[in-house]
């Protein structure tokens, strides 16, 4: 039933493809209210991944995706089943979801490696506003589905039909503003160079492995990166060796191998790209003994108060004094770093753990028979 | 603005000497005092000289260079906790620093590919960079990696001494970019 609402809710892209919002070459369905300058410039993005070079024999990229050969058609298939919309920045997702009438079951919750979160992300204060890249809304929409166990619809503008959230191969991205500003103000490069295409194509690829997953590895959700990494604290890791950031990592490594074309200067920012997401796959996480693990919970807890201080003291009266003063929470953070340091080394158990390869087939619900 | 010129100066004498470089140099000006504007004009576009045959007078400029180079890609170098809260940007992905840090180096290293001769100057940059606690791990990757690709051309060991303060860490992750 749900399916073939799903299939019906396909159907008018494949026609408007040809129409209006999708890409030459592309299935990728833009919303309507996406501005025109953006969608022309990720259309120009995606039909340049249909003639772009490829190292053909970088088998790394093969197995990463799964795919039977390195070409254009294979990574845009691979692409255009994991995101197959594109929505607005200003799209705000709970005023366009309804609930399915369908009853629906989800597959079992299966208890696997948990995520790793070393350290509280660092809220956005109210006066950030970050400039979000891209975000996988219909990996999120599935999962909140999947806790309220009903399964969601979506509309799309542009889409007559409602898109059924069966699974989190849904494909629904949303664009930020700071994709289109990935090139520095100052930037000595054209802002037609291709590396600004290559990373703005890595970015997709990226949320398309949000798509997939099931149980342990359902979105392939990010960890909190470990004390003392540049992003220390931030949800930007990965702790497994085939999530997002190794799929960028692999993504750009095969463009600056392929790319003959490419100046000294364009090499040098991909390969700054292929590091940088490198540096984001965290190969091996502590494990903490108990007493480790609740000291850690309170210093955690410090911590997150005071990044919330001033929320907490409204609500609550002020904290009370010195307690986020910058030499407090450096010590707190300190210890932090010490049991994080002290579960590495651990050569008793519990052993540290390692990263692997996490199975990235997407799980689906099914229609709940009468 | 006595400040940088002094540090100009100080960075040019340092450059030229033999003497090793004071560790985090490059780390401290990140404030983007690297506005285009106030840089001497530098030709970064290789195009015209490439067809120029080195001569006495055309090193010397090629070592000016050089050093503005250096001096660019010293001041771009982004340091820990400012990608962080890199203003407005999405910790997710690349900060524009970083971008720009490889751009500067990218400069760098298409100078030294025309003028092999003032590789070991930019072997000082690269081992600064590389050895730099403060800098952000892939760009230090980045660097270590420049040198590595210079080791192999020159026959430079990377066992040295002066190489020893760069981690396993950076070393690990710039193989990345190998095979
Ligand atoms: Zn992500």
């Amino acid at each position: 039933m749900l399916f073939s609402r799903l299939d019906g809710a396909r159907v008018p892209i494949i026609l408007l493809a040809s129409l209006v919002s999708s890409a030459a070459n592309s299935s990728i369905f833009f919303a309507t209210d996406i501005p025109e300058e953006q969608r022309r410039l990720m259309e120009a993005d995606l039909e340049t991944l249909t003639r772009v070079s490829l190292d053909r024999s970088d088998e790394k990229l093969k197995d990463l995706f799964r795919i039977p050969e390195i070409s254009n058609d294979a990574l845009q298939e691979w692409l255009e089943s994991r995101v197959k919309y594109v929505v607005a920045k200003d799209f705000y997702v709970w005023d366009h979801l309804y609930k399915s009438p369908t009853e629906v079951i989800y597959p079992p919750i299966k208890l696997g490696v948990p995520l790793v979160k070393y350290l509280p992300p660092i809220p956005n204060t109210s006066t950030r506003s970050i400039m979000a890249m891209m975000k996988n809304v219909g990996g999120g929409i599935y999962s909140s589905g999947r806790s309220v166990n009903h399964a969601y619809l979506v509309s799309i503008p542009g889409l007559e039909k409602k898109v059924s959230v069966v699974s989190p191969r849904v494909g629904i991205v949303q664009v930020g503003e700071g994709l289109f500003a990935v090139r520095p103000k100052t930037s000595s490069l054209p802002v037609g160079s291709v590396v600004f295409s290559y990373y703005r194509m890595g970015i997709l690829f990226h949320e398309a492995r949000h798509s997939d997953g099931n149980g342990e590895s359902l979105l392939f959700s990010h960890s909190s990166c470990p004390p003392g990494h540049d992003y220390e604290g931030h949800f930007a890791c990965d702790f497994n060796l085939n999530g997002p950031y190794t799929i960028g990592a692999q993504f750009f490594k095969n463009l600056l191998t392929a790319c003959r074309d490419c100046s000294k200067i364009e090499k040098s920012v991909l390969k700054v790209l292929v590091l940088d997401a490198a540096s984001r796959i965290i190969r091996v996480a502590p494990r903490f003994t108990l007493e480790d693990s609740m000291k850690l919970t309170s210093r955690r807890k410090h911590v997150f108060s005071c990044y919330q201080k001033e929320e907490l003291d409204q609500k609550h009266g002020p904290l009370k004094d010195g307690l986020c003063t910058e030499a407090a929470l450096e010590s707190s953070r300190s210890e932090i770093r010490e049991i994080y340091k002290k579960g590495l080394a651990n050569l008793l158990i519990p052993a540290p753990l390692v990263a692997r390869v996490l199975d990235p087939a997407p799980e689906m619900l099914v229609a709940k028979e009468k | 603005m006595n400040r940088t010129l002094l540090r100009v100066a100080i960075f040019i004498i340092i450059l030229g000497s033999v003497v090793f470089l004071i560790p985090n140099k490059f780390v401290t000006p990140v404030v983007p005092s690297t506005s285009d504007s106030e840089q001497p004009q530098v030709n970064i576009s290789s195009n015209g000289a490439r067809l120029l045959s080195p001569s006495p007078t055309l090193q010397e400029s090629a070592s000016d260079e050089l050093q503005i180079l250096v001096r660019r890609a010293g001041d771009a170098l982004p340091r820990r906790g400012q990608a962080q809260g890199e203003g407005d940007q999405d910790s997710h992905h690349a900060p524009q620093s970083v971008m720009m840090a490889a751009e500067r180096i990218g400069q760098l290293v298409e100078h030294i590919e025309l003028h092999p001769g003032r590789k070991p100057q930019a072997v000082e940059f690269f081992v600064e960079c590389a050895g730099a606690d403060q800098v952000l791990a892939s760009v230090r990757a980045l660097c270590y990696h420049e040198l590595e690709t210079i080791a192999r051309d020159t026959g430079l060991s990377l066992d040295e001494d002066r190489f020893s303060r760069i981690p396993s860490s950076i070393r690990e992750l710039s193989d990345a970019l190998g095979e």
